[in-house]
């Protein structure tokens, strides 16, 4: 048992991100060779879960100080307000997945807004500084609607029955896409 | 160097400004009139320079903003391509997701 788990490790720390981008490129186009590489990729990250959250939660965080302007007042009631959101757009019992893409599209929606309202309070501009916004503006709509339609073909998808389950140390497991009972 | 003096005498007020691609020297002159011109433009420079250094500082909070949820949209992206691919989906032509068949 020992003996397959040095073997898992050895195999898995050859692994590194940019070959995990490698892998899902070849798995999207539908090769099935590379399979046990991507549970491979799981095996080898067992925090990614967490990781992702915790990237989600540190964009909000960034987001709601950039957006309060050291208000504290602001920043709880938008804090509120966001996660409000989140409950809505994941609905009741959302699996890990589900939340996760909630938290990002709240977070894709208060970027579009803070672009929005630093693009509307802008005194005084040049024509560069506008195109710069619009720019801005396009691409985090696009983000936002991309987060959108993500959560949309998961749930098309009927993700939530099926479930991954990442092992990691110490015994605790995680599931990533089953819901929560 | 906006002031100015001809051979040690006088104090003349000028400043430049660009016409198409030459810099043209414009003379204002000297006493009262020149040192309240002067004043003026100091203001106006004043006032451009904030301006600039404040588009600076929106331009930073932006960037930092937008890469704050680049990285986590990067993050939450790349999940769920790998909680789809290791349910066995598949991109089918790299558009929609399809459930590879057993």
């Amino acid at each position: 048992m020992s003996e397959e788990r040095s073997a898992a490790v050895r195999i898995s720390t050859r692994i590194t991100r940019e070959d995990c981008e490698e892998i899902l490129d070849l798995a999207e186009k539908g090769d099935k060779s590379v399979l046990p590489r991507v549970r491979e990729v799981l095996d080898e990250f067992p925090d990614l879960v967490s990781d992702v959250g915790d990237l989600t939660r540190i964009a909000k965080g960034g987001m709601l100080d950039m957006l309060s302007n050291g208000n504290v007042m602001v920043r709880e009631a938008e804090d509120r307000h966001l996660a409000s959101m989140v409950e809505e757009i994941a609905g009741p019992c959302p699996a890990v997945i589900e939340r996760l893409l909630a938290e990002q599209i709240a977070v894709c929606w208060l970027h579009v807004r803070h672009i929005e309202i630093k693009y509307a309070h802008l005194k005084s501009y040049t024509l560069s500084e506008a195109e710069y916004y619009q720019r801005c503006l396009d691409r985090s709509q696009k983000r936002y609607l991309s987060a959108i339609k993500t959560l949309a073909q998961i749930r098309k998808l009927g993700l939530p029955a099926l479930q991954v389950n990442i092992a990691a140390d110490g015994g605790k497991q995680v599931n990533v896409a089953g819901r929560e009972p | 160097m906006a002031w100015e003096s001809r051979k040690g005498v006088g104090r003349y007020y000028t400043r430049s400004k660009r016409v198409g691609s030459r810099v043209k020297r414009q003379y204002i002159g000297t006493g009262s009139a020149a040192e309240v011109i002067a004043a003026l433009d100091a203001d106006t420079r004043r006032i451009r320079e904030e301006e600039r250094a404040a588009r600076i500082v929106r331009k930073d909070q932006m960037e930092r903003a937008t890469a704050l949820v680049d990285r986590s949209c990067a993050g939450v992206m790349g999940l769920t391509r790998t909680v789809l691919v290791a349910n066995g989906y598949y991109r089918h032509h790299r558009g929609e997701w399809r459930k590879r068949r057993v």
